[in-house]
């Protein structure tokens, strides 16, 4: 079956008006909302890394937040103590985070479900306990003042971090994207809906589960390692549960089961969120909670579920069913 | 089939509109002001646990509402705008962010968790934002040094030699140990009692307790201290939610070592609850007040009042630090204003640093900072006695310390 | 007493309050398969219901706290059912983010009354104070015991004798069956919901005392949580095994190791039990039939 014309042609549309709007962005709203949509940015690299651990590959996970800050504290310390240059910096946080990921996917073979939930959640507060502790290398509780970085003659704040961070995040989205659609993917997605039979299926569900937490480690601490720029200040408390529990926020209310576009919408809308409830600061949480709940009630499936359970519904309709037409 | 896989773009349209009509979401309300407002950005654990601290807010906003029903600073209101950090300094670093470029403020000032400042005050500081950190105590807030960067209260450096000085006077001991809570302020208290420890050579520190900041269980640090049995103990960092956990457990353990504690502690609510167990100990407090300067006195009875009047505290020696602190920031900054005769940064911060002992109509502030000079200006120590009594101690010019202030609690 | 009893028995003592919130939190698993992130939160429920009954109302005591546990009971199940139970048939791992949003918006509402500082609470155990000479617990620790003791047996008891009891088991087991039976699910479900929730509030209540009450008092959760997968998530006495564990482990290390790293230590031995027995402490290897 041969796919019509338009399909490719819609798509690249839609994308190329994002890539536009996403170019002028800062120009259109200002400082401010763009460093919004820079932190948006990087809960959104760590909502995908979740996103491919538990919406893809379905495996449980409460160590997401040890990823973002273990990518966030490496970067920092490679451009601080060697001096390395930021866009490398970042990438190799990244594989950092995956690599130290890796090792989690074996106890994962044997631990499942809430038990695995449990050994990430020990981890991820371990983590934490040595950001703390390690004083030497992270200040401890005084805080890691996160060099500034440069990229050939721009110096990462404001505009050029906007699209710093812009090019790292869509070039990590394609390949996120890719690999959805590749035979890793493929093999994610049948471990998720059976593990038996996937591995009745001659996938080895060791590797393909450790690979799901090297991946997802590697994106969470990109993210991470580019928050560290935009923040300019880590603390080991910003890497505790809350974080996670944030992270799944988005990618719960982006749904759970579009991998790029749930993600992002997700991390988009609960980092914009808080902003708009400003001056009426004791509301801000429960906003925040309600925003939450509605989400989680009435969009089954995240905000991409419940537009695609809209688009079906409306092709019940006569003029939906004309926009849809199959 | 023609259309069929528009299905697919809808999502992507709805993530556009998103996008674009984002930032003009939300609320803003903005009323007209005949003379353009001066805005002054204030962040404060208001909601979270050190609420305590937060309340250094309320001393703020009395403030402003005063300056500005006497006519504003050079004319112009206060517009202060106040975020809510949470003790949580990745939100106080957006905070700061906010400041500079959503709400363009003038100069920020608030601060009331050490963490936070340090992590807002080098934000500020590049963008050459006046900062006057107004209630956190650790002197890496200030250290190294920015330009931009002020501290009001005293520092732990301050504090430190205090708390030894005390511990020596009352109790002599020879051997001490510190129950530090986790935290950057926990952690400063301890290096500056670490740090002076030298000064007072016939202490031996056994020993560094620590406890997380969510701990509910002292049992094992409390045993531990027990085992070691210092002769004085210090607290570093601890918040009201803790120590009164701490001091009932220790009681149930039937442990009553000699307290020589940090500020944290000698809250009101700590005394109502766990009564009798404070008896005896000794706490570094910050008073509104003024050093021994007697003309001061009405000032500072006026501001009690006012405070009082206002925000009906329960404590019989309110108000007590966190407020005044808030409310001398905000005053402060006026006088900065005033002295310089307009609204120019680099002009305020030189001004700034000429400060030492400054007497504003809440407490003394001083703010060039230097690791060799200790400020005593407002500190004070309560001293809890039984039956529900409590005084305050003033130092003197001569080094003594008297008692200014009794009251009775319950 | 060498004081390595003393820190053992206080680690049992400090354990027993994990525990009993890891039974609560087992409750609600075992029935449900809802990881529920306000369990934490139940316990804050009971100890400001009591400060409405004792300090406001000036009821007496007792009586304060029944009502405050029968209040706590209906909040607990009122949340369920309006917001839980909607989202059960569609994904049961989305479900932990509503119980997450539920416990926002509760602290909030108690933060928006009481305020975000620490409210004084009455001493329950003032007129009925338990003491073993030697052993450094306090009364309200004492009876935390006892409690603990008189639940998991009342619990066996009431799984293993009372019809009621039976029908929640078999809800458990196999929900469809159940049902076909003429178990009503839908009420055994808030039934395990309501008992959570009375755990919960008994545990904000009788531990109240010695821990501070404030908004965000809901934190034990977590260590609940953890206790009680440690202990097995499908075994009640295996979450009061698994938290008396938790607190022993953390008094040890703390206090012979470092209090520093003390969490990291009591993880990492926490990962070793569960490599080595992957399904808890107490806890029934579930073979999942394909």
């Amino acid at each position: 079956m041969g796919k019509p014309v338009f399909s490719n042609r819609w798509k690249i549309g839609i994308l190329v008006l994002l890539g536009v709007l996403l170019l002028f962005y800062p120009k259109m709203v200002g400082r401010y909302w763009a460093f919004v949509l820079i932190l948006a940015g990087c809960y959104f690299l760590g909502a995908l890394g979740y996103n491919i651990l538990v919406g893809l590959a379905g495996q449980v996970s409460f160590g997401q937040a040890a990823f973002f800050g273990i990518g966030a504290y490496a970067s920092s310390l490679l451009m601080l103590r060697l001096n390395v240059p930021a866009w490398a910096a970042v990438l190799l946080a990244g594989f950092l985070a995956g690599f130290i990921a890796y090792p989690i996917g074996i106890p994962a073979l044997k631990i499942s479900g809430h038990y695995l939930a449990l050994v990430t959640l020990a981890f991820s507060e371990g983590i934490v306990v040595i950001f703390r502790e390690w004083v030497s290398m992270t200040e401890g509780p005084y805080g890691l003042r996160v060099p500034t970085g440069t990229f050939g003659p721009w110096v990462l704040k404001g505009e050029p971090l906007y699209y710093f961070v812009l090019v790292i995040i869509v070039m990590l989205a394609i390949t996120a994207h890719n690999i959805t659609r590749s035979r890793i993917g493929r093999a994610f997605k049948a471990i998720r809906d059976g593990e038996v039979a996937a591995s009745s299926l001659g996938i080895n569900l060791m590797n393909y589960k450790a690979i799901a937490f090297a991946l997802s480690g590697f994106y969470t601490g990109v993210g991470g390692a580019l928050l560290a720029l935009a923040t300019g200040c880590l603390m080991p408390w910003d890497f505790d549960f809350r974080l996670t529990v944030a992270l799944l926020g988005m990618v719960v209310v982006g749904g759970l089961r579009s991998t790029i576009l749930g993600s992002a919408l997700g991390a988009v809308l609960l980092t914009y969120f808080p902003e708009w409830t400003g001056k009426l600061l004791e509301v801000k949480e429960l906003m925040f909670g309600l925003l939450l709940l509605f989400c989680f009630l009435f969009l089954r499936g995240g905000i991409v579920g419940g537009l695609i359970s809209l688009k079906n519904k409306m092709q019940n309709t006569k003029i939906g069913a004309k926009l849809f037409e199959t | 089939m023609a259309a069929g896989y528009m299905k697919k773009a809808i999502p992507g349209i709805v993530f556009f509109l998103f996008l674009t009509t984002m930032p003009f979401w939300g609320f803003s309300a903005r009323e007209t002001i005949a003379a353009e407002p001066v805005k002054i950005g204030f962040h404060a654990s208001v909601t979270k646990i050190a609420v305590e601290m937060g309340q250094a807010a309320l001393g703020a906003q009395m403030a402003a509402e005063e300056i500005n029903a006497a006519g504003g600073i050079l004319g112009r209101p206060i517009d202060l705008i106040i975020y809510d950090d949470q003790c949580t300094p990745s939100l106080a670093a957006a905070a700061a962010h906010r400041m500079l470029e959503k709400d363009n403020v003038f100069v920020a000032t608030g601060g009331t968790c050490s963490g936070c400042a340090i992590a807002a005050g080098p934000i500020l500081n590049d963008e050459k934002v006046p900062y006057f950190a107004a209630a956190v105590l650790s002197p890496v807030v200030s250290v190294p040094l920015k330009k931009y960067v002020f501290q009001i209260p005293f520092t732990s450096d301050a504090e430190a030699p205090v708390l030894l000085e005390f511990a020596r006077k009352t109790y002599g001991p020879k051997t001490v140990a510190i129950l530090q809570r986790g935290g950057a302020y926990g952690k400063s208290v301890t290096d500056a009692i670490v740090k002076f420890l030298p000064d007072f050579p016939e202490m031996k520190l056994l020993t560094v307790v620590d406890y997380p900041e969510t701990a509910t269980d002292f049992s094992s640090h409390l045993l531990k201290l027990k085992s070691l049995n210092p002769n004085v103990v210090f607290t570093a960092g601890t918040l009201v939610a803790d120590g009164i956990p701490i001091l009932r457990q220790a009681a149930g353990l039937n442990y009553k070592p000699n307290w020589v504690c940090d500020l944290g502690i000698a809250d009101d609510h700590v005394r109502q609850e766990v009564k009798k167990a404070m008896d005896g100990i000794y706490c570094a407090w910050g008073m509104a007040g003024s050093d021994w300067d007697t003309s001061q006195n009405q000032t500072i009875l006026n501001y009690r009042k006012k405070f009082r009047e206002k925000f009906k505290p329960t404590d019989p020696m309110e108000p007590s630090q966190t407020p005044g602190w808030g409310y001398t920031a905000i005053y402060f900054i006026k006088y900065l204003v005033e002295k310089v005769g307009g609204f120019d940064r680099e002009k305020i911060v030189a001004e700034a640093e000429k400060v030492t002992d400054w007497a504003g109509p809440g407490l003394m502030v001083r703010l060039t900072y230097s690791p060799s000079k200790h400020y005593h200006g407002n500190l004070f120590v309560k001293h809890y006695l039984p039956d529900g009594w409590e005084e305050a101690l003033q130092r003197t010019p001569s080094g003594d310390w008297k008692v200014i202030d009794k009251a009775k609690r319950y | 007493m060498p004081i390595f009893f003393d820190v053992v028995i206080t680690g049992i003592g400090a354990g027993v309050l994990y525990g009993l919130v890891g039974l609560a939190f087992v409750l609600v698993l075992k029935t449900t398969n809802v990881v529920n992130f306000f369990q934490g939160d139940t316990c804050a429920f009971g100890a400001y219901f009591t400060v409405i009954f004792a300090t406001l109302l000036h009821l007496s005591l007792p009586l304060a706290v029944a009502a405050a546990i029968v209040c706590s009971i209906g909040l607990t199940v009122l949340l369920e059912l309006v917001g839980l139970r909607p989202m059960y048939r569609v994904s049961i791992i989305q479900v932990v983010i509503g119980t997450v949003a539920l416990s926002m918006i509760m602290r909030y509402l108690i933060r928006l009354c009481w305020g975000p500082q620490v409210v004084p609470f009455p001493d329950l155990f003032k007129d009925i104070p338990l003491n073993i000479t030697g052993v450094p617990l306090g009364s309200a620790t004492l009876w935390m015991m006892i409690i603990a003791t008189l639940s998991v047996a009342g619990f066996a008891i009431f799984f293993q004798y009372t019809r009621w009891g039976i029908a929640l088991r078999a809800c458990c087991q196999d929900r469809s069956s159940a049902s076909l039976m003429g178990i009503p699910v839908g009420a055994m479900m808030s039934l395990a919901w309501g008992l959570s929730g009375a755990m919960g509030a008994i545990v904000g209540i009788a531990g109240a005392h010695m821990i501070s009450v404030y908004p965000d008092m809901g934190i034990i959760g977590l260590k609940g949580f953890v206790a009680s997968i440690l202990g097995g998530a499908n075994s009640i006495p295996g979450a009061v095994v698994g938290g008396i564990l938790l607190g022993v482990l953390e008094n040890l290390s703390g206090f012979y190791i470092s209090f520093a790293f003390r969490d990291l230590i009591a993880f990492i031995i926490m990962i070793g039990v569960l490599v080595i027995k992957p399904s808890g402490l107490l806890g029934k290897q579930v073979v999942r039939k394909v």
